[in-house]
Order: structure tokens, then C-alpha cells, then sequence
């Protein structure tokens, strides 16, 4: 494992096994990200300056890398074709298209629920095409996946779903109960820790489901048609707070076929047809 | 340590929230350590049925009237040198007659016959007590011996042979009985422990998916399934302990009135014997459980 401390704060680096760091890749800083800004109360979030893996320093530095990804399911269905893209540190990039075109198996890439058929996927550095099953909770924790259906665990609380994530990844009790209220302020649920999902709104349990991908301090938050189920009004407010997010320097992809959204943000697009990148655009808008 | 302790905590709460899933294992568990214990019992209890027949059966060899003392000695000194035998039991003619006298001191029939044949019509008699049930037949055996298988008039033994035949049979068939019990309780456990595993994995399939997506490995995720399976089998056994103690305590009362002579000794035998009789159990009934509990796991819980 590769780790940092810097700045005397808890580093939480994309860690992978040094087997799999070559020697070409340099770590790369981003700015500090603090969340005091999002909450009323002055509270002292920081994500934090972290480090990242990039191929070269002669490269531009990238985050996600997909080189010639093609996705082929049985019996001769093709998901993803051709894919090639680099995504930098920060960036919020708005993946589109219609139904069946690929979009959420492209996210599925990313967190290594689907491996690619052919090519490489490189998350910060790291190779995950042939990611090992042992190693996929490793990667999972380091980025934020979030979810049209929240997926968050009905028998627990908001506040224990939010542990959840960093009770698997072994964190100490002292350091959960410190942190999943500060999460919690950032998605201001901090009034509702104790409820049961199945007693919060959509927009709100699609809160407990961003605090919960963000309580890692992730790199990435991977966000698969996450308004898919609100109204305007929580789409609204989910929105602002994966901008926000993203202001704060961590990198965005958002999978939607929401028009409005993706108009409204002027962010990059990369629009998806029959598995491939017809259309890749900075500030771009929805065109299908 | 922390990730144990939350295993060990996730675990608990995988039972307390499938609490009749979990109570039904547990109860056929405890019913099959139950049975496992009432045979157990019935062993001890066929033991003090078999040490109280032995107590009052014997072998009772009757010698001509014609028979010398010393020829009875012979025989008497022989039988105690055999290894089956326990003790040997010298009644001289008068005294045989005394006690026929006493037996029968109320029936004047039989007593104005003996007075009719006049004399003493009874020879030496010797009573001998096996060693175990089972030896009578090498003892009747034994008594064929040349030297003095002419002065013995007659044995009495056949009654006996066949009460003690019958009575291990009976228990015999008893045990099989059990034996059966236990493996059906165990088989339907064991059914229910897949099928419960199963189930769970079927319900949680989602929150698995969840557990997976957050980063949870493989082991986090299947450990609390495991260490249930351990939970199941100290449930059941704690449940045995605490249900067989009493019922003991209670029946070996009733037992030693109705063996009389014979002190039971069940209570004894588990309290002498319970560490090792429901430490094996629990370990037994765990092992089987964490089996079955992997077996499903592999099947049906792919993670």
C-alpha cells in the first residue's frame, strides 16, 4: 500500500499495491477542500490536500484514463466500444445518453462491479482491467458511488449507514463517531442520524447516500442517475451539492439523461451512442 | 481487533433481526442435543437395570441330598475362582429347609407336604451371583464340569436367561430409537441451517450488493454467517444445560424409588461428566452447524 501524511492531516492517497505503481507515476496535490464553506456552523471539514497517481509528469495528469475500453456482454451484446478518454483531477463530467447505451456500464467500470472485455481502465494510476476480486473492496473505498436507488441499508440508521463504509475499511470508533457527524452537517442531515431510511424522502435518502460516499474523502464520486427518482426540487438540491463537492476538487462523473441538469451545469459532456463516445465536450449541453 | 469486534457485533445483530429464523434453528439444535442427552440418561439408567437385576438375579445349583460337603466346597471354591463369578453363597441343608419353611409358613399345603415326606428332602445349595448379566450362560456352562456335574440335582437359572435377554433387547431397540431421533432432529437442523443461510442470503442479497459496493471484503461479509453457526451451537447447548439439569433432579428421585436398592446416580453422572458431555456437544453441534453454514455460503452466497 502507498500512503501519504502530509500537512500533519490523515491522508487518504488513491491507495493501491505498490506492485501495481510504475515508475513513471509522481504524485500529483490537489488544493485543500473545505466543507466548512457548505455548512452553517464552522465546522472544519477538510478533505484535504491528497496525492494521486498520474502516468507522467510529461502527460497531463489524469484521474480516469480509458484506453480503446470495449464491453461485450454475452451472448454478443456490445455495451462499450472503442472507449478512449482521460478524465482530470476536478473535473465534473456529465456522461449522457439514452437508454442502453452504455452509461452505467461505463460507471461500472469504474468501480470495478464490470471488467472491460478489451483495454485498459487506469484509475489514478492504477490498472483496474484485471483488478483481482481481493483488491476491489480496496478501490471501493476510495471512491464514492452513488445511486438512483440509493442503495443505503434499510435495518440501519442515516448515521450507521454512513459508518458503515468506514467500519469495513477497519477505521477506529473514535475516528467514525468524530467524522459521520461532520459528513452528516455537510449533507445537512445532521437532525435526522437516528432515522431509518424508510422514514426520510428521496432527496434526503439520496443524501444519506452521498455522505456515505463522501465519508471516505474519496477522489472520485461516481453518481449513476442519482435525481432518477426526485423531484425538481431534490434534484435541485442534489445537484448544488455534488457542484459543491466538486468545487472542492473532487472529481465528479455523473450519469444522467436528465436534460436540465446537464444543460443547466455547463460542465463537460460525453455523450454515448450504441457504446461509443459520439461526443465530447467541454461546457457542452445535452444533444440527443 | 476492531473489525472483529464489529464482525462479532454485526453478528449479533444478524440474529436479533432474524430472530424466529434464528429461533427455530436454535430450537431444532436444542432437540437434537436433547435427545442426544435422553439417551445418554437411558444409558446410565439401563446400567442401574441392568446392576439391579444383577443385584437380585443368581444362579441357584442344587445338589443331591446325597452330595458331600466337602464335594460342595469343591464346587463352590471352583465357581469362585472363575472370573465371572462374584460371589458364591453356601446353603447347607438345614438351613435351605428353614428358609423353604419361612417362605412358605403361611401356605399349610406345602407345609403338611414336607411334613409328609419327612426328613430333610433338601441337599446343599449354592448361590451364585455373576459378575454381569451375560455371564450366567458360562456359568451354567461352567457347572458341567465332570467332577461334580452328577451331584448337582438341579438349576435354576432359565427365567432369569430370558428376562435379562429380553431387557437388552428392549434397550437395544430403545437406543436404535434414539439414535434415529437424534439423526432426524439433526437433519431437519442441518435443513433448516441451509435453507436459513439460504433464505438470508436471499433477503440480504441487496444490502450484500451494498456491503460489497462500499468496500466491505469477502470476509466481513461471510464472518458473521460463520461465527452465527457458532452462536446456534452455544445457544442450543446453553439451552440443553439448562433444561436437563432440573429434569434430573426431578426423575432421579422417582428412578431410585423404583429400583429400591440401586442409587441411580443420573444427577451424578452429569454433574461428574457435564463439562466433557456438553463441551463435546457444543463443539460437535457447531462443527456440523459451520459446515452445513459453509456449504450453503459457497452455494448460494457469492461474493
Amino acid at each position: 500500500m502507498v500512503s501519504f501524511r502530509l500537512m500533519g492531516h490523515p491522508l487518504t492517497p488513491l491507495s493501491l499495491p505498490v506492485s501495481r505503481v510504475r515508475g513513471d507515476q509522481q504524485p500529483i496535490h490537489q488544493k485543500s477542500i473545505h466543507f466548512s464553506e457548505v455548512s452553517q456552523q464552522k465546522i472544519f471539514f477538510t478533505i484535504s490536500t491528497f496525492s494521486i497517481f498520474s502516468l507522467s509528469l510529461f502527460d497531463p495528469p489524469f484521474m480516469i484514463r480509458l484506453k480503446n475500453v470495449s464491453k461485450v456482454y454475452h451472448p454478443q451484446t456490445v455495451a462499450l466500444q472503442h472507449v478512449n478518454l482521460h478524465i482530470k483531477p476536478g473535473e465534473f463530467v456529465s456522461v449522457v445518453g439514452q437508454s442502453g447505451t452504455g452509461k452505467s456500464t461505463f460507471a461500472k467500470l469504474l468501480y470495478a462491479e464490470e471488467r472491460p472485455t478489451d483495454g485498459n481502465v487506469i484509475i489514478g494510476g492504477w490498472d483496474i482491467s484485471r483488478i483481482r476480486d481481493a483488491e476491489v473492496p480496496l478501490l471501493r473505498r476510495q471512491i464514492g458511488v452513488v445511486f438512483q436507488d440509493f442503495k443505503l441499508l434499510s435495518k440501519k440508521t442515516v448515521s450507521e449507514n454512513v459508518a458503515f463504509a468506514l467500519q469495513v475499511a477497519g477505521a477506529r470508533h473514535g475516528h467514525i463517531r468524530d467524522l459521520v457527524p461532520h459528513v452528516l452537517h455537510i449533507v445537512n442531515l445532521q437532525e435526522k442520524a437516528n432515522r431509518y431510511p424508510r422514514q426520510l424522502s428521496g432527496g434526503e435518502q439520496q443524501r444519506v447516500a452521498i455522505a456515505r460516499a463522501l465519508v471516505h474523502r474519496p477522489k472520485i464520486i461516481v453518481a449513476d442517475e442519482p435525481t432518477g427518482n426526485l423531484d425538481a426540487v431534490h434534484t435541485h438540491d442534489i445537484i448544488n451539492l455534488l457542484k459543491k463537492i466538486n468545487e472542492f476538487g473532487t472529481t465528479i462523473i455523473l450519469v444522467t439523461h436528465n436534460r436540465e441538469i446537464v444543460n443547466s451545469l455547463r460542465k463537460r459532456v460525453i455523450t454515448l451512442d450504441h457504446g461509443e463516445i459520439v461526443s465530447d465536450q467541454e461546457e457542452g449541453r445535452y444533444r440527443l | 481487533m476492531m473489525t472483529l469486534l464489529r464482525i462479532i457485533r454485526f453478528t449479533f445483530q444478524h440474529f436479533w433481526r432474524n430472530f424466529w429464523l434464528s429461533l427455530i434453528t436454535v430450537s431444532m439444535l436444542f432437540l437434537t442435543l436433547l435427545t442426544v442427552n435422553i439417551l445418554l440418561g437411558l444409558n446410565v439408567l439401563t446400567d442401574t437395570v441392568v446392576r439391579v437385576i444383577e443385584e437380585r438375579v443368581d444362579v441357584s445349583v442344587y445338589f443331591k441330598t446325597t452330595s458331600s460337603e466337602e464335594t460342595v466346597r469343591n464346587a463352590a471354591g471352583y465357581l469362585r475362582g472363575l472370573s465371572q463369578v462374584r460371589d458364591v453363597e453356601i446353603i447347607a441343608p438345614d438351613e435351605a429347609l428353614e428358609r423353604f419353611r419361612v417362605r412358605h409358613e403361611k401356605n399349610t399345603f406345602i407345609l403338611s407336604s414336607l411334613e409328609e415326606v419327612g426328613g430333610n428332602p433338601f441337599g446343599y445349595t449354592l448361590v451364585v451371583r455373576a459378575q454381569s448379566a451375560n455371564d450366567f450362560s458360562f456359568i451354567l456352562e461352567a457347572l458341567d464340569h465332570p467332577q461334580f456335574r452328577d451331584e448337582i440335582r438341579d438349576r435354576d437359572f432359565s427365567n432369569y436367561a430370558s428376562l435379562v435377554d429380553r431387557l437388552m433387547e428392549t434397550m437395544g431397540k430403545v437406543r436404535v430409537f434414539g439414535f434415529v431421533l437424534s439423526g432426524v432432529f439433526l437433519l431437519i437442523a442441518i435443513l433448516i441451517i441451509v435453507n436459513m443461510v439460504r433464505v438470508t442470503v436471499f433477503v440480504h442479497r441487496e444490502e450484500i450488493g451494498i456491503m460489497k459496493l462500499v468496500g466491505a471484503t469477502n470476509t466481513f461479509i461471510r464472518a458473521p454467517y460463520i461465527l452465527e453457526a457458532f452462536l446456534y451451537g452455544l445457544l442450543a447447548t446453553i439451552g440443553v444445560v439448562v433444561v436437563i439439569f432440573p429434569i434430573v433432579a426431578i426423575l432421579e428421585p422417582w428412578f431410585d424409588a423404583y429400583f429400591q436398592t440401586v442409587h441411580s446416580n443420573l444427577f451424578d453422572y452429569f454433574v461428574q461428566n457435564g463439562l466433557f458431555i456438553f463441551g463435546v456437544e457444543f463443539v460437535g453441534i457447531s462443527f456440523i452447524t459451520l459446515i452445513f453454514t459453509l456449504f450453503a455460503m459457497r452455494k448460494y452466497l457469492r461474493v
